[in-house]
C-alpha cells in the first residue's frame, strides 16, 4: 500500500510521455490534407514504415574492382557520394543511403519505379566528347576487308563491309549483326591505327529495321563529363525531323573547360565531335563555328524522363568503376498494402481473443490483465515513434506475438494470487504476496526472449530486425505495465473498496 | 472462478519413459530429415532470385512450369499463394541471380498476353551475400546460446540448466524436422522464428525450474519425484494457459496475416507447440533421471 500516490503518478506520467510522443505518428497517418512541409516535419518524430510495407526497393551495391588501381574502400567513398547526390536530385521521400562493411553502399528507395532507378544508380555516367576520323573511316573499312579476306581464304569478298548499310549519312549495321561486326573488329585490330577505334551509337529505328550506327573515332577525349559545370534537360530545339518531340540535355562548362571548348570547335570546324556516354555514341554533330558560350547538347531519341536522369547523373558526375547488384528486394506497393492490411487485421484479431479469453476466465481480475496488455500495446507504439523506429511486417508479427506472451506476466501473477488465497490468506496479503512472488519468475522468464530479441537485433537483416525490435520493446514495456501497473490497479482498487472477495 | 485444472495431481515423472521413447522417435526422424532430404533454403541463404506475381485471371502450375521450361528455368520452384490460384512466388536458387526476374516478366508477357499481371515482389541475392548471410546467421545463433547457456547455469542449479539447453535443442531440432518435412522455406525470417521459439522454450523451462527450486526448499522430507511433480502440476494451469493465448495470437498470424509472414507464423505454430511439450515431458524427466543416477547430498 505504501506510496499508492506516487506510484499513480509514474503511470500517469508515463502515460503522458507516451501520448506526447504518440502524437506525431497519429497525426501523420491519420490526418488527410496534410501539406508536404507539416508531413516531413511530421515524419521526423513518427513511426516509418519499412519498405516491405510502403512498397519500394532495397538495394546492396558493390564497387567492381577489376583492373583499377585503386583501393576498393576509396572507390566506394566516391561512388557513395556520387549516389548520393543522384538519389537526392532524383526527388525520392525519405531515401537511405549508407556505407556497409566489404566495400558495399546500402541503398533503401520507398515506392520507386524499380528499372528506371537501377538505371538511374548504376550508370557510370562517364561522358567525353571525341572528334570523329570521317575521313579515315572510308580506307579503314576497305583495309579491314582485306585483311580478314588474307586471313581466311574461305571468307566472302568484303566480309566486312557487307554487313555495312547506310544510315542517313553514316555507316551502320543491323543490331542483330552486333556481335559479328566486334568480333571482326577484333580480329583486324593490328591494322587498326593505335590512335582511333570504332564505336557504337545506340539502337535506334532506321527505315523499318532496328540498327546501330558506327563511327570512327579519336581514342583521345577533348574533353569529359569533368568539365561539367550544369546540366539540364529541355526539349529539343533542333528542326531536325528525327529529333521531333524528343528531348535534350544541355551542358554548361566550366570557365576553363569552356576556353578548351571554343578551342576545339574553332580548330575544327567542319569536322564532327562525337558525343559518347559511357562507350556509346550519343551524337556525332558536325561544327558548323567556333563555340566560345562554353555550351553543348546532347540530342537523341530521349524521352523527358531519360533526359532528366541523364541531367542528373552528369551533374552528380560519373562513378569511379561501374557498380554490381550483390543484392535486391523489391515490394510492390500492392504487396506492401495487402500486408499492412491482413498485419493489423491479425494484429486486431490476435488482440481480441487473447482479450475475451482473459475476461472469461479470470473475470473483473482480467481487465486489469486486459488494461495492462492494451497499455503495453500503447507504450509499444509510443516507444517506436519516439526512436523513430520503422515497422515492418515481422514487426507487426512481432506485435502479435508480443500479445500473446505479454499475458503470461497476469496469468504467472494471477494463478500465484489465486494458490495464495486458496491457502487462505486475505485479499490484500494474497496480492501483495503474488506480486511478489511472480515477479521473480516474470523477471527471469522474460530476460531470455529479451536476450534473443538483442541479438537478433544486432546480427539480423532487414526486415528480421523490425521484429526484434517490436518484441523487445513489447516485453521490456511488459515489465512495466503487467507488473507495475498491474499492482497499481489491485492495489488502489482494494484499497479504496475495502475488497472482501476478489474475483480472479 | 474458472480453472482450467482442478489442482491436479499427475504423476508425469512416473511416466518419462513414454516421454523419452516419443522424444527419442520424432528427434531421430528430424535428424534423419535435416540430414537427408535437407532443408529447403531459401533464397537468402543460397543465392538466386524470386518473383511474387499476381494474375488476374487463375494461371495453372503446369503452364507456368511450360513458360519457365522455355527459358531454360525448368528447375524454378513454383509456389502457389492462395486458393485463387492467381498468386505465385518463382523462385530459382544459385548462380546467375541477374537476369532471371527479367527473363520471367518478358516470357510471362509473352505466354500470357491478355492477363493483367502484377509483379508484388522481386528478390535477388548473390550467392556470396547468401553464404555471408549465412555465417552471420550461425554466429547470431551461437551467440544466443552460448548468452542463454551462461544466464540459465548463472541462474539455476547446472543440472536444470543442462535439462533446459537440451529441451531447447530438442525443440529447435523438431520444428527443423518439420520445416523440411513440410519444404517449407528456410529463410532468415524463419531463423528468427527458431530462435524465438528456443527463447519461448528457455522462458517455460525456467517457469518450471523456479517452482521445483522453490519447492525443493519447502518440501524437505519428500522424495525427489514428488517435488518435481508438485512444481509441474502447480505450474501445469500457466503452461496451458500461456502457450493457449501465445498459440491464439500465432493462429491468428497465420490464418489472417497473409503470405509473407505465413512461413514465420507456421513456424512458431510448431515450435511452441513442441516447446510446451518439452518443459512438461523432457526437462524434469531428465533431472529426475540425473538425480536417480547421482544423488545430489541434501543439506
Amino acid at each position: 500500500m505504501r506510496h499508492i500516490g506516487l506510484r499513480i503518478g509514474i503511470v500517469v506520467i508515463a502515460v503522458a510521455l507516451g501520448i506526447y510522443s504518440i502524437i506525431p505518428t497519429f497525426r501523420l497517418y491519420t490526418e488527410e490534407n496534410l501539406s508536404e512541409a507539416a508531413k516531413i516535419s511530421l515524419a521526423k518524430r513518427a513511426i516509418h514504415l519499412g519498405l516491405d510495407l510502403r512498397g519500394g526497393m532495397h538495394l546492396v551495391l558493390e564497387v567492381d574492382t577489376v583492373d583499377i588501381q585503386e583501393k576498393p574502400q576509396d572507390l566506394r567513398d566516391r561512388a557513395f557520394e556520387i549516389i548520393r547526390n543522384r538519389v537526392d536530385e532524383f526527388g525520392v521521400y525519405e531515401p537511405v543511403i549508407e556505407k556497409q562493411s566489404g566495400g558495399r553502399i546500402l541503398i533503401q528507395l520507398p515506392g520507386v519505379d524499380r528499372e528506371r532507378a537501377v538505371e538511374l544508380i548504376k550508370k557510370v555516367a562517364h561522358l567525353e566528347f571525341r572528334l570523329a576520323a570521317d575521313d579515315r573511316m572510308g580506307e579503314l573499312i576497305d583495309k579491314v576487308d582485306q585483311h580478314l579476306q588474307g586471313e581466311d581464304s574461305l571468307a566472302f569478298e568484303q566480309p566486312f563491309s557487307s554487313y555495312l548499310l547506310s544510315v542517313e549519312r553514316d555507316a551502320g549495321f543491323d543490331y542483330r549483326d552486333e556481335d559479328s561486326v566486334t568480333a571482326m573488329i577484333a580480329r583486324a585490330q593490328e591494322i587498326i591505327p593505335a590512335d582511333v577505334e570504332f564505336v557504337f551509337g545506340p539502337r535506334e529505328e532506321h527505315t523499318g529495321r532496328e540498327v546501330k550506327r558506327i563511327y570512327l573515332l579519336k581514342k583521345e577525349a577533348e574533353l569529359t563529363g569533368e568539365a561539367i559545370r550544369d546540366a539540364r534537360h529541355g526539349p529539343n530545339q533542333s528542326s531536325n525531323l528525327q529529333y521531333v518531340g524528343t528531348w535534350e540535355i544541355d551542358l554548361h562548362f566550366k570557365r576553363e573547360a569552356a576556353r578548351r571548348f571554343a578551342t576545339i570547335t574553332g580548330r575544327n570546324i567542319n569536322r564532327r565531335l562525337a558525343i559518347v556516354l559511357d562507350g556509346v555514341v550519343q551524337s556525332a554533330p558536325v561544327i558548323t563555328e567556333r563555340i566560345p558560350q562554353g555550351r553543348a547538347s546532347i540530342t537523341g531519341q530521349f524521352t523527358a524522363e531519360q533526359a532528366r536522369d541523364l541531367a542528373i547523373v552528369l551533374r552528380a558526375g560519373a562513378l569511379p568503376a561501374p557498380l554490381r547488384i550483390v543484392e535486391e528486394r523489391t515490394v510492390g506497393p500492392s504487396l506492401g498494402r495487402d500486408s499492412i492490411e491482413s498485419g493489423i487485421k491479425a494484429v486486431l484479431i490476435a488482440g481480441a481473443l487473447v482479450v475475451g479469453f482473459m475476461l472469461v476466465y479470470y473475470s473483473l481480475s482480467g481487465f486489469v490483465a486486459d488494461f495492462a496488455l492494451l497499455l503495453n500495446l500503447f507504450f509499444l507504439i509510443a516507444v517506436l515513434s519516439a526512436f523513430r523506429g520503422s515497422l515492418t511486417m515481422p514487426g507487426i508479427a512481432g506485435i502479435a506475438l508480443t500479445i500473446g506472451m505479454a499475458v503470461d506476466a497476469n496469468v504467472l501473477i494471477f494463478e500465484r494470487i489465486r494458490e495464495e488465497l486458496k491457502v487462505g490468506k486475505t485479499t490484500r496479503t494474497a496480492i501483495d504476496q503474488g506480486f511478489a512472488r511472480a515477479w521473480i519468475t516474470i523477471f527471469d522468464s522474460n530476460i531470455t526472449t529479451i536476450i534473443i530479441g538483442v541479438i537478433l537485433f544486432i546480427f539480423g537483416s532487414g526486415s528480421i530486425r523490425g521484429f526484434a525490435l517490436t518484441l523487445t520493446i513489447g516485453l521490456l514495456s511488459n515489465l512495466f505495465t503487467a507488473v507495475f501497473v498491474g499492482k497499481v490497479i489491485f492495489n488502489y482498487f482494494t484499497y479504496k473498496f475495502e475488497v472482501h472477495k476478489l474475483r480472479i | 472462478m474458472i480453472e482450467i485444472v482442478r489442482n491436479p495431481h499427475i504423476d508425469f515423472i512416473s511416466k518419462r519413459k513414454y516421454g523419452f521413447m516419443f522424444s527419442a522417435v520424432v528427434i531421430t526422424i528430424s535428424l534423419l530429415l535435416i540430414f537427408i532430404k535437407g532443408p529447403n533454403f531459401g533464397i537468402d541463404f543460397t543465392g538466386g532470385a524470386l518473383i511474387q506475381v499476381r494474375f488476374e485471371e487463375p494461371v495453372n502450375t503446369a503452364a507456368l512450369r511450360n513458360s519457365l521450361a522455355r527459358i531454360g528455368k525448368e528447375n524454378a520452384q513454383i509456389q502457389s499463394l492462395g486458393a485463387m490460384k492467381n498468386e505465385y512466388i518463382i523462385r530459382a536458387a544459385g548462380e546467375d541471380p541477374g537476369g532471371f526476374a527479367n527473363s520471367v516478366k518478358e516470357i510471362l508477357a509473352e505466354d500470357f498476353p491478355d492477363n493483367e499481371k502484377e509483379f508484388l515482389r522481386e528478390e535477388t541475392v548473390e550467392p556470396k551475400i547468401g553464404k555471408e548471410l549465412l555465417i552471420k546467421t550461425i554466429w547470431a545463433v551461437v551467440i544466443a546460446l552460448m548468452l542463454i547457456l551462461i544466464y540459465v547455469s548463472f541462474r539455476f542449479d547446472y543440472r536444470f540448466g543442462t535439462a533446459a539447453v537440451i529441451a531447447l535443442f530438442h525443440d529447435a531440432l523438431f520444428t527443423i524436422g518439420v520445416l523440411v518435412l513440410t519444404q517449407r522455406e528456410f529463410s532468415i525470417v524463419v531463423v528468427g522464428a527458431i530462435l524465438t521459439i528456443i527463447g519461448y522454450s528457455i522462458n517455460d523451462s525456467i517457469v518450471i525450474s523456479d517452482r521445483i527450486r522453490e519447492k525443493y526448499t519447502k518440501m524437505r522430507r519428500e522424495s525427489y519425484n514428488v517435488i518435481l511433480n508438485t512444481g509441474l502440476n502447480e505450474t501445469l494451469s500457466r503452461t496451458i494457459l500461456t502457450v493457449g493465448t501465445t498459440l491464439l495470437a500465432v493462429i491468428a498470424l497465420l490464418v489472417f496475416g497473409g503470405s509473407v509472414i505465413a512461413d514465420f507464423a507456421f513456424t512458431l505454430l510448431v515450435g511452441f507447440i513442441i516447446g510446451t511439450y518439452s518443459s512438461i515431458f523432457i526437462l524434469a524427466n531428465i533431472v529426475s533421471v540425473w538425480e536417480e543416477r547421482f544423488p545430489k547430498k541434501r543439506k
